[in-house]
């Protein structure tokens, strides 16, 4: 059954939002990422999975532009991030990034938080972006809570504002950086029901996460990081299910036993 | 279930609340008279003392109070003065100084060396040697004919100040979460935006108290422009001194400064107070 899925090659979704060819990064003289090469396909759900210290924050940091690669490049559509001609503060608000934690502004209200980038970077009037800030809050249940300061809500709630501020904008492509680890296991649910709302919306979406059993569920396709190598590149039931590789076994067969 | 609206209170929790209860009152008794003997000692001590009452009459005369009053109070209008000014000073040099030691850019290279160097000087020298330095050199330069004693002072007051609140600014901003400075540049925001609306109003907020007590200790150093000759509170109880010999008017310009220093102290307090109980309740994630 694995023969129709072959590497980055996934006829169901449209063209690459994405794509990093041979990205190398490297901190004094160790080698973090040794030519990292995957792309994210138009509407696709990619997970990044790899113990801790695999690259896997290295690699959102560098699409995020918050590090800069060694070599190799990474192109969001016909955009060559790595380019220092290219204006990064352009390319940076086309991504939509949600971190671990201390995401929201803690001196603004959520519908500040919400609304700052369409109000100061792209210059909406005021009415304009709390109309459309509104309109996302509401669709997760948090319109209420406009008004209140972040310090007020609960961890999972900040996150669902968090991922409502990253899609103001309508980015091209959504970057979650292990927005779940630094939550209660309670509060992970709420946060991972609504990046499966948005899968069905059809976002574009690169997580880097340990929960494994969501990523099996929603992902389309799992990209498994290794020492700085890609070890896996496939779907859910590729690589979870049915690895091959003795090492990949035991990736997995450690995280079943937690 | 019966339905109880009273809890029931074991004999151990009643026992343990009895002896609270004591515990507490034991407490009041002894910080009650252990004030009440310090002030015992101190009064006695000076009843005792064979100096009290050259001491009374040369510091805490009633006579040369009332005498002494009106002058002061107009030398603190000065102070009050040169304060406002100096608060404005040193909140944009400070400001700016913070802002140019924190900039990265290769363009500004020169000026963020010459800010590290500058705050690095000023926190050195002691702020009298920086009041005589302007107050006298400045006029010895003869470049800009006759300047306000004053004004000199407000300018060595600001000079100083704005290098240790610029530090102080500067610790603020680096305190704020590096992830937010990410959030704010992700988002698209430009480093000039993320400062402006994202650093500074929370690095402000962490440091509020420390800036406040800065604020409190200008207040009284302003007082220091006296030696360069100005009349403010200080130089104004000075010269009734050394008109009648006696030490009273300086206690006026004290009682004076302390009263004026006084509502920013309990507002520093209240707002530190209130910052600790929002950290402690707040702080999720």
């Amino acid at each position: 059954m694995s023969a129709e899925y072959t590497l980055d090659t996934d006829s169901r979704f449209g063209e690459k939002v994405l794509r990093l060819d041979n990205v190398v990064k490297r901190f004094g003289d160790l080698t973090v990422l040794d030519h990292i090469s995957f792309d994210v396909r138009k509407h696709e759900t990619v997970a990044l999975l790899g113990p801790s210290g695999s690259g896997k924050s290295t690699v959102m940091k560098c699409i995020n532009l918050l590090e800069q690669v060694n070599d190799g490049q990474i192109w969001l559509g016909d955009t060559d991030l790595t380019d220092p001609r290219e204006n990064q503060d352009a390319i940076r608000s086309r991504i939509g990034v949600v971190f671990q934690q201390f995401n929201l502004f803690s001196h603004m209200t959520v519908l500040n938080n919400v609304t700052l980038a369409a109000r100061k970077v792209h210059h909406w009037p005021r009415e304009k972006a709390e109309e459309k800030a509104m309109g996302l809050l509401r669709r997760i249940g948090m319109d209420h809570k406009a008004k209140e300061y972040p310090d007020r809500l609960s961890g999972g709630q900040q996150q669902r504002v968090a991922i409502c501020r990253a899609l103001m904008m309508e980015p091209e492509l959504l970057l979650l950086d292990e927005i779940t680890s630094a939550l209660d296991p309670l509060l992970v649910g709420e946060v991972l029901e609504m990046v499966g709302e948005l899968k069905s919306q059809g976002a574009t979406i690169l997580m880097a996460t340990h929960e494994m059993s969501f990523a099996h569920d929603a992902a389309d396709r799992i990209v498994l990081l290794r020492g700085g190598h890609i070890a896996e590149n496939g779907s859910p039931e590729q690589v979870m299910d049915n690895p091959t590789d003795p090492e990949t076994q035991a990736f997995f067969a450690a995280y079943n036993r937690v | 279930m019966p339905n109880r609206t009273n809890y029931d209170v074991s004999s151990v929790e009643r026992e343990r609340e009895e002896y609270r209860k004591q515990e507490r009152t034991r407490s009041v008794v002894t910080s009650i008279s252990s004030s009440l003997a310090l002030v015992a000692l101190v009064v006695v001590t000076l009843h005792f003392s064979p100096g009290w009452p050259r001491v009374k009459e040369s510091f805490f005369s009633a006579e040369y109070f009332a005498q002494a009053w009106p002058q002061v109070v107009e030398g603190l209008w000065l102070n009050i003065r040169v304060l406002g000014v100096a608060l404005v000073g040193v909140a944009i040099l400070g400001m700016s100084l913070a802002l140019v030691r924190m900039t990265t850019s290769a363009v500004m290279f020169p000026l963020r060396v010459l800010a590290r160097f500058y705050t690095t000087i000023m926190r050195g020298i002691p702020m009298i040697v920086v009041l005589y330095l302007i107050g006298f050199g400045i006029p010895g330069l003869k470049l800009f004919g006759r300047i306000d004693k004053a004004v000199l002072g407000t300018i060595a007051v600001v000079m100083s100040y704005s290098a240790y609140i610029a530090e102080v600014l500067r610790a603020g901003f680096e305190d704020v979460h590096p992830s937010q400075r990410a959030s704010a540049r992700s988002l698209g925001l430009t480093t000039g935006q993320t400062m402006w609306y994202v650093i500074i109003p929370q690095g402000i907020r962490k440091i509020a108290p420390a800036l406040m007590n800065d604020f409190i200790s200008m207040q009284k150093d302003v007082g220091l422009i006296s030696t360069l000759g100005a009349v403010d509170a200080v130089r104004a109880a000075q010269i009734v001194v050394a008109k009648t010999y006696n030490f009273t008017p300086y206690v006026v310009a004290s009682i004076l400064f302390i009263l004026m220093s006084v509502p920013f102290i309990l507002l520093n307090d209240w707002y530190s107070e209130r910052l600790r109980k929002r950290e402690q309740t707040g702080g999720m994630v």
